[in-house]
């Protein structure tokens, strides 16, 4: 094919896409039952895209598209009189046949339209009932029915339903009295009859005559008559009021202008347009385009389409220009220009370019204070706002996409049996090409599940108040540098308890992770692989599988997604997006003496394994992996990534393997980044971070398109290359096993479920490891040595301005004394723990970390009351230190013993309901002390045996975190079973929701753990109301 | 007669090597490489030349011949896009530009490949030879640089 067909084609595509937005769009107004003036302007303005598209599709001999557009042209002009329901669903059809052979032109020659031709012919042939649009002069009625309005009414009635009417009193002003001139009755009907046999039945006279302003185009080349002629006679026909020449797209200085010349104008006459065509003796080009229609392939018409496809791209402005009026409240401003995708290109580089000079003569004159300075700065502040322009040319209006969706929707609704509106806000918020593009996908997904699960049936609505019709609102604005697109729906919202409930079934979450969770977050569930709350699956959504895919799709563009909702009364669904993707917030790292740029999107946080740290990298399987929060997270090097070509097989992982260290300290600083992957995290550790930096994203050479483990390049500021790495690949490369790391971490928490303690462990001596739970720590002050003084036997340092008290664990237990050396570092660890009656401090020559811990205290050899038992922890025997214990034994002389034995008459059994058995053992301690009997129960379930087997107790203290039955449904169940014991919930939960949620499950009282002297001081309280009561 | 044709030349290994003028974008000092691993041998990394990223190659491994090493003579000979996207290769060293008569050009073909080129293992890249008063010329198409190392990376995976 020559390249001028090419070219036209390409235009042609172009033009015919715009065309088919506008043909649905008018289409879509007319389903919503206009007015009657509205009504032909919505015929016409779809006629005329249509009529374009014919044109185009003639002169190119795409005959298929040509002969449907036909066809559909002549159904058009039959609607302008008549149009019912099917008519629209069948020019649609049309439309969406067009729209499919214009994306597919070579193949559009063959394609068989006989189908899509037979519906537009039965639609054309269609007699039934229709919109009729009539207008009606009233004094022309009085005239025709003198015995009054009132039988012309009666008469009209019958003839069909009034869908929609009108009264037009022309230009006069109501105050001063009733209208002189003409009357107009505009009215919509819905009819069986046409329009002209309405006319006659109705006996009127048919179209008044009326003095309007006609647009006109003439298209000058085409007229054989001659110039002078044509307007004397059009200056005769009408009044013109407006006219300018529109050439194509031509060189003056080369040529005259070649192709069609055209004079566009506005004219006042009481002629209708064909009228005034006909009058002039000449082909007028006029918004109204002429009726009868040559055959396929008939080019003696000179349809404006054919024009369009002259006329290049630039002067696109210009065509549009001629739609105005019809087509701008549609559509964006058409004050735009096409520019070529390379050139931008081009110019973003040019102005990376530029950047880098900047940075360079920034460095060269940095000494500098004369002129240049103030050069320089002005250099600099240009070339940032030289780089916004540029960025900003990549961007264009939302409304693109937006305008997608109403005809989606509608066709959804329709489907599904519902009544569905849709606002669109915000269509000029601008984004960045390619992130639109991407954006189309998760959008559609998010809207279809608005149509589907939100908005309810028609009935549904009405029976709760609501309209029938459901309203979706797309609204797209700026905020905080993002661009923030919401999806609101008023529909039935989401139900936070189906979602609570459901990720209580899936194991995904337990009640009391989910009760700490807002609302948000909840809901944030949702986008969890496998997530649906919908109860039946429709052809539409609710297969669980999508959300997913949403969230995945946005988060690729840097995006974030929200969910907000109110049961009953809709849903939003807010997704923020960065404005572009052309530059990218990178961390800047380095590997093996190479940087590289790590895109900050997938990163979750750093971890830096120091030699002294007590982090490790431990090997689980064929992979290696590092314990971060409980979560074992697989490790990938990404020295060996580069150093290895191929991606690892069995045999390079184990080489890799034994290449590290099993366990032990890193050799040296060592960095992991941590990294989210679809919702898989992995590890990828690198030597150095440098800090993070806005990179301006080049894609790798296309040669280099294989090397997987890079997305592209970027120049850093001292102008060398940096690659970036691609997540993705990297994984992929080194065929990472998520599933072996996963199942170790099941193994974990299926042992540790609830149960997991979280404790300090320290140093003191040169021997002994201790531990203290974390509950039990305020925190850890650095203190010098220098600070500490002393007071007789005492020693006494500040901290935050309080005398705090030092205790030296060798004093009070049976424990190693640290050596002198270790003290003169001048630095000390003091660790303040919670809950104590006076300040204090306990002293610790190293600490060495946090560790979650599923205990079995053993029995300590040298029993000692300060000491809770023992343990093997970091396969070193680690003493567990009983807080209070230590504390009273520290003040023991100057504190009066805690409590007398509650009641000498008789010890009061006790039942303690606990899973962690640290605390398990630590209260029953506490209680026993007390002068109490303790029985002990592991969770809820076995606390309800405990007393289903009959055991007598005055009082109950249940944990409420625990694993088969937590402490909220035990109350409630103890409760339901009669059980009049008090009941007292002793939790780490904290704050008045918990409370109140304790008092309505049926607890008497609520402790925060773990506080001796507050938790004797509530058991003995409950236990004397207990006695009144009796 | 036909007009002479232009070959930028240079040393390679002590050979002298030319290309096509016309092919040649431009020959620059710049040798700061960023490596890019997993690439074949034959890529020395990515360079950036006035805010445009090229490809780098080393010509001495393209042709099969020992490694080079970086020296102050070193020059990197840049391609225009017609002959590949952004690529350029290293030289040992950048000579004349020779000014050659169409009868002093020989077509090399693959039944040439007795006449000996000194120490080039890869005549796929050999174009032609022009036998000067003095010297040979190595006419290489720079047209079959890119492929070369694609296909390595296709055979790989």
């Amino acid at each position: 094919m020559s390249s001028y067909v090419n070219d036209r084609l390409h235009d042609f595509i172009v033009d015919a896409r715009e065309h088919l937005s506008t043909v649905e769009a008018s289409l879509l107004s007319l389903e919503s039952h206009p007015g009657p003036a509205e009504h032909t302007a919505c015929v016409d303005r779809c006629f005329r895209a249509v009529h374009s598209i014919k044109g185009d599709a003639g002169f190119l001999g795409l005959t298929p598209i040509h002969t449907l557009a036909h066809v559909m042209e002549t159904l058009l002009e039959k609607m302008r009189e008549l149009a019912p329901q099917q008519s629209l669903e069948v020019l649609l059809g049309a439309r969406d046949r067009i729209a499919v052979l214009v994306d597919d032109l070579p193949n559009s020659l063959q394609a068989d339209v006989s189908d899509c031709l037979k519906r537009l012919q039965t639609a054309i042939e269609y007699r039934g009932a229709g919109n009729v649009a009539l207008e009606i002069n009233l004094a022309e009625l009085t005239r025709l029915y003198p015995a009054g309005l009132t039988s012309f009414f009666r008469k009209f009635v019958r003839e069909g339903t009034i869908l929609d009417r009108q009264l037009d009193i022309g230009n006069c002003q109501l105050r001063e009295g009733l209208p002189s001139g003409k009357l107009r009755w505009m009215v919509l009907l819905e009819s069986s009859r046409s329009r002209i046999e309405l006319i006659s039945r109705l006996g009127l006279s048919g179209e008044p005559s009326e003095t309007r302003t006609a647009k006109l185009e003439i298209e000058l080349s085409a007229q054989p008559g001659g110039l002078l002629n044509l307007f004397q006679r059009l200056d005769a026909a009408a009044a013109i009021e407006s006219g300018r020449l529109v050439f194509p797209e031509t060189n003056l200085r080369m040529s005259l202008p070649l192709g069609p010349v055209v004079w566009s104008g506005e004219c006042v006459t009481d002629l209708k347009p064909q009228e005034l065509l006909s009058r002039c003796g000449v082909t007028v080009r006029n918004s109204i385009a002429p009726v009868k229609q040559g055959q396929p392939g008939d080019f003696d018409s000179p349809a404006f389409g054919t024009i369009s496809s002259q006329l290049s791209a630039e002067s696109v402005v210009d065509e549009t220009n001629r739609y105005r009026g019809a087509v701008s409240s549609e559509n964006e401003k058409p004050n735009t220009l096409r520019i070529q995708i390379e050139l931008l290109d081009r110019l973003m580089t040019l102005v990376g370019e530029l950047t880098l000079v900047r940075n360079q003569s920034l460095i060269a004159f940095a000494e500098q204070d004369g002129p240049q300075r103030a050069i320089i700065q002005r250099l600099n502040s240009v070339t940032s706002e030289l780089q916004d322009a540029t960025l900003r040319a990549r961007m264009q209006p939302v409304g693109n996409l937006f305008n997608k969706f109403p005809r989606m929707i509608r066709d959804l609704a329709r489907q599904l049996g519902k009544q569905v509106e849709i606002d669109l806000q915000g269509r000029e918020v601008e984004l960045d090409k390619t992130i639109l593009e991407q954006l189309s996908d998760p959008l559609t997904h998010l809207i279809r599940n608005s149509v589907d699960h939100g908005i309810e049936l028609p009935e549904d609505r009405r029976s709760k108040g609501k309209s029938g019709t459901g309203c979706i609102t797309l609204t797209a604005t700026h905020e905080d540098g993002q661009v923030r697109i919401e999806i609101h729906d008023d529909g039935r919202g989401i139900d936070s308890e189906a979602v609570r409930q459901r990720a209580i079934s899936l194991r995904l979450k337990t009640e009391a992770e989910l009760e700490r969770m807002t609302p948000r977050e909840l809901f944030g569930l949702i986008l969890l692989p496998g997530f649906s709350t919908a109860k039946k699956v429709t052809e539409v959504s609710g297969r669980g599988v999508g959300m997913d895919v949403v969230k995945t799709n946005i988060e690729q563009l840097e995006g974030t997604l929200t969910i907000d909702s109110v049961v009953g009364h809709g849903c939003s669904m807010v997704l923020r997006l960065p404005l572009t993707l052309a530059i990218i917030p990178c961390l800047i790292v380095r590997v093996n003496g190479d940087r590289f740029a790590v895109p900050q999107r997938e990163l979750e946080e750093v971890v830096c394994l120091h030699p002294s740290g007590s982090g490790r990298i431990e090997q689980a399987y064929d992979t290696e992996v590092y314990r971060l929060r409980e979560r074992l997270l697989p490790i990938v090097r990404f020295k060996d990534v580069i150093d290895r070509t191929t991606p690892f097989t069995a045999e390079a992982k184990a080489s890799i393997l034994t290449s590290h260290p099993r366990t032990g300290a890193p050799p040296r600083i060592t960095y992991i980044l941590v990294l989210k992957l679809a919702g898989r995290r992995f590890g990828l550790v690198v030597d150095e971070v440098h800090g993070t930096e806005e990179v301006v994203v080049k894609p790798m050479h296309p040669s280099m398109k294989r090397v997987g483990i890079f997305t592209g390049a970027t120049i850093m500021g001292d102008g060398r290359v940096a690659l970036i790495a691609d997540v993705e690949g990297i994984v992929e490369h080194a065929r990472l096993s998520f599933e072996s790391v996963l199942e170790a971490n099941r193994k974990i928490s299926a042992r540790d479920a609830a149960q997991l303690q979280r404790v300090l462990l320290f140093e003191y001596g040169p021997h002994e490891q201790f531990a203290l739970p974390l509950l039990q720590i305020r925190r850890i002050e650095m203190i010098s040595r220098d600070r500490v003084e002393r007071v007789g036997e005492h020693e006494y340092v500040t901290v935050d301005g309080v005398s705090t008290r030092i205790l030296r664990l060798d004093k009070v237990i049976d424990a190693s004394a640290p050596a002198e050396s270790d003290d003169l570092t001048g630095q000390m660890s003091l660790i303040l723990p919670k809950f104590v009656p006076q300040p204090m401090g306990i002293l610790v020559s190293r600490i060495v970390d946090t560790e979650s811990l599923c205990i079995e205290l053993q029995e300590h050899p040298e029993q000692n009351q300060s000491i809770l038992g023992s343990a093997v922890v970091r396969s070193r025997l680690t003493l567990f230190l009983d807080m209070h214990r230590l504390t009273q034994t520290l003040l023991g002389s100057e504190v009066a013993p805690n409590s007398a034995p509650a009641d000498p008459k008789r010890p009061k059994r006790l039942l303690l309901v606990e899973d962690t058995a640290f605390f398990r053992e630590i209260v029953k301690r506490y209680l026993t002390a007390e002068g109490h009997e303790v029985s002990t129960a592991v969770h809820g379930e076995d606390g309800l045996s405990k007393l289903e087997a009959g055991s007598e107790f005055d009082l109950i203290v249940s944990d409420i975190e625990m694993p088969v039955m937590d402490g909220w449904d035990f109350a409630r169940e103890a409760r339901l079973r009669g059980v009049s014991t008090p009941m007292l919930a002793l939790t780490s939960l904290s704050g008045t929701h918990y409370e109140a949620k304790a008092k309505d499950c049926g607890f008497d009282g609520f402790e925060v753990k773990l506080d001796h002297d507050r938790l004797v001081r509530k058991v003995a309280q409950l236990l004397a109301s207990l006695e009144h009561s009796i | 007669m036909e007009d002479p044709r232009l070959f930028c030349t240079f040393r390679v290994d002590g050979g002298l090597f030319g290309v096509d003028i016309l092919d040649v974008r431009e020959v620059t000092t710049e040798t700061t490489y960023t490596r890019i691993a997993h690439a074949p041998d034959e890529v020395l990394g990515l360079v950036n030349i006035r805010g445009h990223i090229f490809l780098v190659l080393d010509l001495r491994r393209l042709l099969g011949m020992p490694e080079s090493t970086v020296t102050g003579n070193s020059r990197l000979v840049l391609f225009k896009p017609s002959v590949g996207s952004a690529f350029g290769v290293v030289v040992d060293e950048i000579a004349d530009i020779q000014t050659v008569e169409l009868d002093r050009i020989e077509a090399y073909s693959r039944n040439d490949r007795d006449i000996v080129v000194t120490n080039v293992r890869h005549v796929d890249l050999i174009d032609a030879v022009c036998k000067l008063n003095d010297e040979l010329i190595v006419v290489l198409n720079p047209r079959r640089f890119l492929p070369v190392i694609e296909q390595h990376l296709i055979a790989r995976a």
